[in-house]
This record gives C-alpha cells, sequence and structure tokens, in this order.
C-alpha cells in the first residue's frame, strides 16, 4: 500500500519536475557559495599577506638604522608581547640568533623553513604553539601561521609570520555552511516535491474519479473547482462546460428519440387499428379505409423525410457553396404562393420590400425556411387578422421580419419551439409534425445567421438578421 | 416501357425494381456504372434511372458518357445530397430530372412517366386540345366548350403544365418546381388551395370535372374513364 503510493509519487511528473529544480538549485547554490568562499577567503589572505610585507619592510629600515644587537633585542620584547605573531632571525645558514623559534611544532625545523622558502619566493605555511597563558585570550584562534622568510643584508634573514587569526575558522564555518545548506536544501526540496506533487495528485485523482464516474453513466458529475481560479480549476471549469455541452447534447438526442418514438406511435397504433378493421369487413367497400391508412403511413413518411432533410441540412452545413440570391423574388413568389391559402382564412397577407441587394445562400432552402414561418404565422393567426412580410436593406445587411396577429409564443418557449417536435401545449391538436421551425432554424444555422422571436403584441415578431460580413 | 436502373444502393435498388415491376414496366438493374454505361449503350431503354453516387463510374460522368455516345434516352437522377449545386450539376450533365433521397415511390413514378411523355412529345405547339378545353399558348387564351376562361398568370401555368401531361399524375412537388420553380417540400396543403382555385374556373361550371385528385400522390388532368 504504502510502497505502491511511493511508486505513485516517483512516477508523478510534479515530483520528477521537484527534483529537478533541487537539483538545478542545488548546483547554482554550491557555484554561488563557493563563489562567496573563494573570494572572501583570498581577500583576507591577501590581507594578512601585505600586513606581514608591510611588517618585514619596516623591520628592514628598523635595522638598517638600529643595526644587529639593538633589533636583537627588539625582536626579543616584541615576542614576548604578542603571542599572535612571530619574529625569527637567521644568519646567513639558517641558525636561529633570535626570536620565537622555540615555539615551532616539534616536528618542524628551521632548516625545513629555509628550505621551503627557497621554493616559494619567501612564503610559508606552519603550525605554531601559541604560549602558554595567552590562549584564554584568543580563543577562536587557531594555530596556523602565515609567514615570510627575507633576507637582512647579506649576513642575516628574517623570517616573520602572523596567525591566520580566524581564517582558518572561517574557511571551516564557511564549508560546513555550504553543507548544511544543501543538505537542509535538498531535504526541503524532497518534502516539498513530495507535498506539492501529493497535492497534484489528489486533485488528479479526483478528476480521474468523477471522470470515471461519469463514464459509467453518471452524467450529473462535476469537476470540484476551488476558489484559487488556478489552472487546475479552469481545467476544471472547461471540462464542466464541456460535459453541460455533452448533457445537453444527451438530452436533446433523449428527447429527439423520445418525440418520434410518441409522434409516430398514435399515427401507427390508428394504422393498425383500421387494418385491423379491414379485416373483419366482408366483402363491401374498403377502399375509403384503405385511402386513409395509405394517408397514414405517407403522413409518418412526411415526418421522416423532414427529419432527414432536417438532419442533411445541418450535417452539409459548412460545405454548401452559397450563390447570390435575390430575397426580394423569394419574398413576391412566396406571397403568390401563400395568398390564396391565406385568402381562405380571410388573412391579409402584405408584403413590405426595400430596394434589396443579393444575399450569398441556398435559395431553395431559404425559400423554404421563409415559408415555413410564413405557413406558421398562417397556421396561428385567427380568420381576419394580418401578417406582414417585410424585407428591409439596411447597412449591416438584409434584415426579414415577419409579423402577425396571432396568440404568440409565451416568453419562456421562444427557444424551446426549434427543437425537433416541440409544439405550445395550445397547438397540440393542430396539423404539422413540430418540425418546421427546426427547419428554419437549420437553415438559419446553416447560413450562419440568427432568428430572433419577438412579442408583437399582440402576436408573434419573428427577426431574421442575414449581415453581409457573416459569410466572411 | 422499359426501364434502366442504375443504383448501388441495394435497398433502394430493390424498392425501385420492385416498384417498377409492380405496375408492369420492365426493368434492368445494374449496380455499378461500368455495366450501367454498357447495357445503356447496347440497348434500347424508354427511360433511366441513375444514382448520382456510383462504384466504378459516376452517376455524373455515365450521363455524360451516354450522352456522348448519341443516346437521348431521359434520364431520371437519384441523389443523396440535396444541394443546389448537385441539381444543377446533374442537368448540365445532361439529365432531365433529379430526385432526392429519401423519396416515395410514387413521386418516383409520376416522374418517370412525366420523362417518358415530355420525349415523345418533340414539336412545339401553341395549341393545347384536351377534352374540350382549348389553351392558345400565345394569347394566353383558355376556352372550355366555346366559353372564355380567364385564367390568372400562375393559374394559367398550373393548367399547361397538367394539359402537357394529361392523363398522367403529377405529383404537388412536380408542380411547385414547374410553375414556381423552387424545389421543396410544402408544409400544408399549399398546392391544393390553387388547385381548388383552378379547378373553380376550369370545372365549377361543366357537368364532367377535368382535373383529378390521387390520393396521397397528386392529380391527374382529363376526363376519367
Amino acid at each position: 500500500m504504502f510502497l505502491e503510493y511511493l511508486s505513485n509519487i516517483w512516477r508523478s511528473t510534479t515530483f520528477r519536475l521537484g527534483l529537478w529544480v533541487m537539483a538545478l538549485f542545488s548546483v547554482s547554490f554550491l557555484i554561488l557559495g563557493g563563489f562567496v568562499y573563494w573570494q572572501t577567503l583570498s581577500f583576507m589572505e591577501q590581507e594578512l599577506r601585505s600586513s606581514i610585507d608591510l611588517e618585514l619592510s619596516q623591520s628592514q629600515e628598523y635595522f638598517a638604522v638600529a643595526g644587529a644587537e639593538e633589533f636583537i633585542m627588539e625582536i626579543e620584547e616584541e615576542t614576548a608581547r604578542d603571542p599572535t605573531g612571530i619574529y625569527i632571525f637567521l644568519d646567513e645558514n639558517c641558525q636561529p640568533l633570535a626570536g620565537g623559534f622555540e615555539r615551532l611544532d616539534e616536528n618542524e625545523s628551521v632548516q625545513e623553513l629555509c628550505q621551503q622558502a627557497s621554493e616559494t619566493n619567501g612564503w610559508l605555511e606552519f603550525e605554531l604553539s601559541i604560549p602558554f597563558g595567552f590562549r584564554a585570550e584568543i580563543p577562536e584562534w587557531d594555530d596556523d601561521v602565515y609567514a615570510r622568510l627575507v633576507p637582512f643584508s647579506d649576513k642575516y634573514q628574517l623570517i616573520y609570520g602572523r596567525m591566520g587569526g580566524n581564517l582558518d575558522w572561517l574557511r571551516q564555518v564557511m564549508e560546513s555552511v555550504l553543507r548544511w545548506g544543501l543538505g537542509v536544501m535538498i531535504g526541503l526540496a524532497i518534502l516539498g516535491s513530495f507535498l506539492v506533487s501529493g497535492r497534484v495528485a489528489k486533485r488528479l485523482e479526483q478528476i480521474n474519479r468523477i471522470s470515471q464516474e461519469i463514464r459509467h453513466g453518471d452524467l450529473s458529475r462535476r469537476m470540484p473547482q476551488s476558489r484559487s481560479k488556478d489552472e487546475f480549476d479552469r481545467l476544471a471549469g472547461n471540462l464542466n462546460d464541456m460535459l453541460d455541452q455533452i448533457q445537453t447534447l444527451m438530452e436533446g438526442v433523449r428527447s429527439v428519440s423520445d418525440a418520434i418514438a410518441h409522434d409516430l406511435r398514435t399515427p401507427l397504433t390508428r394504422l393498425r387499428g383500421r387494418l385491423e378493421q379491414l379485416r373483419d369487413v366482408e366483402g363491401s367497400d374498403i377502399s375509403a379505409s384503405i385511402d386513409e391508412s395509405i394517408e397514414e403511413a405517407d403522413r409518418m413518411l412526411g415526418t421522416f423525410s423532414a427529419l432527414l432533410r432536417i438532419a442533411q441540412i445541418e450535417a452539409g452545413g459548412r460545405r454548401v457553396d452559397f450563390h447570390a440570391v435575390d430575397l426580394g423574388e423569394i419574398g413576391r413568389d412566396l406571397i403568390d404562393l401563400y395568398e390564396p391559402l391565406a385568402a381562405e382564412k380571410k388573412i391579409t397577407l402584405g408584403l413590405n420590400v426595400d430596394d434589396l441587394t443579393k444575399t450569398r445562400g441556398d435559395r431553395d432552402l431559404l425559400f423554404q425556411a421563409i415559408s415555413n414561418l410564413v405557413d406558421n404565422a398562417i397556421k396561428y393567426t385567427p380568420e381576419g387578422g394580418s401578417i406582414q412580410v417585410d424585407l428591409r436593406e439596411g447597412p449591416a445587411g438584409q434584415k426579414i421580419v415577419i409579423t402577425d396577429s396571432g396568440s404568440g409564443i409565451p416568453e419562456q418557449e421562444r427557444d424551446r419551439v426549434f427543437q425537433r417536435f416541440y409544439r405550445l401545449e395550445s397547438h397540440r391538436g393542430a396539423e404539422g409534425n413540430g418540425l418546421g421551425l427546426s427547419l428554419v432554424a437549420a437553415v438559419a444555422k446553416m447560413h450562419q445567421t440568427e432568428i430572433l422571436l419577438e412579442d408583437n403584441n399582440p402576436g408573434l415578431r419573428v427577426v431574421w438578421d442575414l449581415p453581409h460580413d457573416r459569410l466572411a | 416501357m422499359r426501364i434502366l436502373v442504375v443504383e448501388d444502393d441495394p435497398m433502394v435498388a430493390q424498392y425501385v425494381v420492385k416498384g417498377l415491376d409492380g405496375v408492369g414496366y420492365e426493368v434492368e438493374h445494374f449496380a455499378d456504372g461500368h455495366s450501367g454505361f454498357r447495357a445503356a449503350t447496347e440497348k434500347k431503354f424508354d427511360v433511366m434511372v441513375i444514382d448520382r453516387m456510383l462504384p466504378g463510374m459516376d452517376g455524373l460522368t455515365l450521363i455524360k458518357t451516354i450522352r456522348a455516345a448519341k443516346t437521348q434516352t431521359p434520364v431520371l437522377i437519384l441523389s443523396a445530397l440535396g444541394e443546389v449545386d448537385d441539381k444543377v450539376q446533374g442537368l448540365k450533365a445532361g439529365g432531365d430530372d433529379y430526385l432526392v433521397k429519401p423519396f416515395a415511390f410514387p413521386e418516383l413514378l409520376a416522374r418517370i412517366e412525366a420523362l417518358v411523355r415530355r420525349a415523345s412529345v418533340q414539336e412545339e405547339v401553341t395549341t393545347l386540345v384536351v377534352d374540350g378545353l382549348q389553351m392558345d399558348l400565345l394569347s394566353r387564351k383558355v376556352l372550355r366548350e366555346g366559353q372564355e376562361i380567364t385564367l390568372k398568370p400562375r393559374e394559367f401555368q398550373l393548367l399547361e403544365y397538367m394539359i402537357r401531361n394529361e392523363g398522367q399524375v403529377v405529383t404537388r412537388a412536380m408542380l411547385l418546381e414547374a410553375v414556381w420553380n423552387y424545389h421543396f417540400d410544402p408544409q400544408t396543403n399549399l398546392i391544393d388551395v390553387h388547385i381548388s382555385r383552378l379547378r373553380q374556373k376550369i370545372d365549377k361550371d361543366f357537368s364532367s370535372a377535368l382535373i383529378h385528385t390521387v390520393r396521397g400522390v397528386g392529380y391527374v388532368f382529363g376526363i376519367s374513364e
């Protein structure tokens, strides 16, 4: 269980990313730390060496003025006074004449120092014991000494050295800071990657789990979102929007298939009933009944044809090559075609056509769509009413406005009337298959236009905008 | 009557062949363009029904090749695509009529019979005379039993189309295409209203009716036997 958890963590991208960042930081930390370390130490060493050089040159001047004996006395005095410096006065053969040569470690000899100095331009590094009683005053000092050997005239040489002071201590401190810092950083980075990847893994796991639930059929589930609006929330938001869309589509499909089942069951039942009756009729005239049955079957076939036609328009929506269409001609033909139908119901059918430019579209489908709208207007406008078809030309494009004096469509139903088979409750009994406006919607969408249903007080006002720039 | 059917979809082919066979026509069916072309050029047919999309040689190419071979048999194109462009292309290639799937068999039959009839009436006429009704296409005068009948332009066109297809069933969609030049199916009894107006003028005051309704299909013109 825990091993599996660890292996999950190890496989997690975030965790690995964390480790990479850690490695990068460690390297840059080491480079930076090393640079500071090296700079600081070399600066301090430089300071020490120049102070040694200064003391040596002053000593040379004093020697030149005071002579060897006085100089030796001065050295003895100085040696007793300052335990952090060391003077060793030598003759030309490297025999110590005065100074703190007895403070040298037992494994170092003055001879060796001379030997060493000849190879290093006089510079020396060695250890020195601190005289008893001075230790307490300079507790943090180590025993390292930086020194230089210089010849005094022809007969003498002087080694002057200073204890490194806190140079070595500082080196140690800095080294341990680097070591510890690196250690702490690696530790924190591992912990951080662990925690972050754990958090990320938890959120991804939530999304995975919910995806699985949705796949198993619970389409109402949604991805959780926190308030932080981070990329996970945006991902969850996008997924949720997608799910909403899928759900709407699924509901659409379901309601359409429900509607098909419902709308076609009724005529099929009637048809079956009639055929049943026909079987029982003996010899008498059955042709009327057969005609009715054929009509029933034709109506069903018509419904299927309309459905297929809508599907075809929707599927073919983008690949159609449109032509220039004269809306005015369509309007006049439409009135010509529908005038007798309107006259039958004593409805006045008016047409008002501006001076129209050509629009781009499919002439037959535009005609079919507008005719469906006019058809509906005639169907739902009571006797003696009026219908007005306006084709207007504006700076942005054409506008088709169809107004009637019928019962209108309640505001909350206006989106739904475009769905397949959706019919207003009050129109349930009327002729038609509930697909007319679906076809209009499909044609409008194919032409990349929108249709607005508005209130005409009383009646319905259909506004169909055909802007010039829609097919750009 | 001999009919050639070139259609690769077995369901549609069966529907068409069985239907035509049922009304007594002699049907030959081929499922690809090449064998369809061979049959079309080697044998004589009265009408051909050709699908737009065919394996081997597509429908439009087939029609063009048939026309190039100087065969003038009328052709009805079947197509699954309902775009205007297709219709125009099909007619340009040499097709005579165009029907979009899915279609009802009576529609197909009416169109096939109209095509055959149109092919047989070749000469230009200026006067149509049927069962006591006389139509002068130049002066646009209509007389029935000597009485002049005044018709509006659309009514005149409707009547002319029906007379030219006398004795044949014409569907509502065929009338819409012929008179208004729109290819679509009207939702309501749109055409019926126009026909009933025409009837008012032509049949109302006379003893016998010339325009008859064929239930579920359309209309037929002429004194019925």
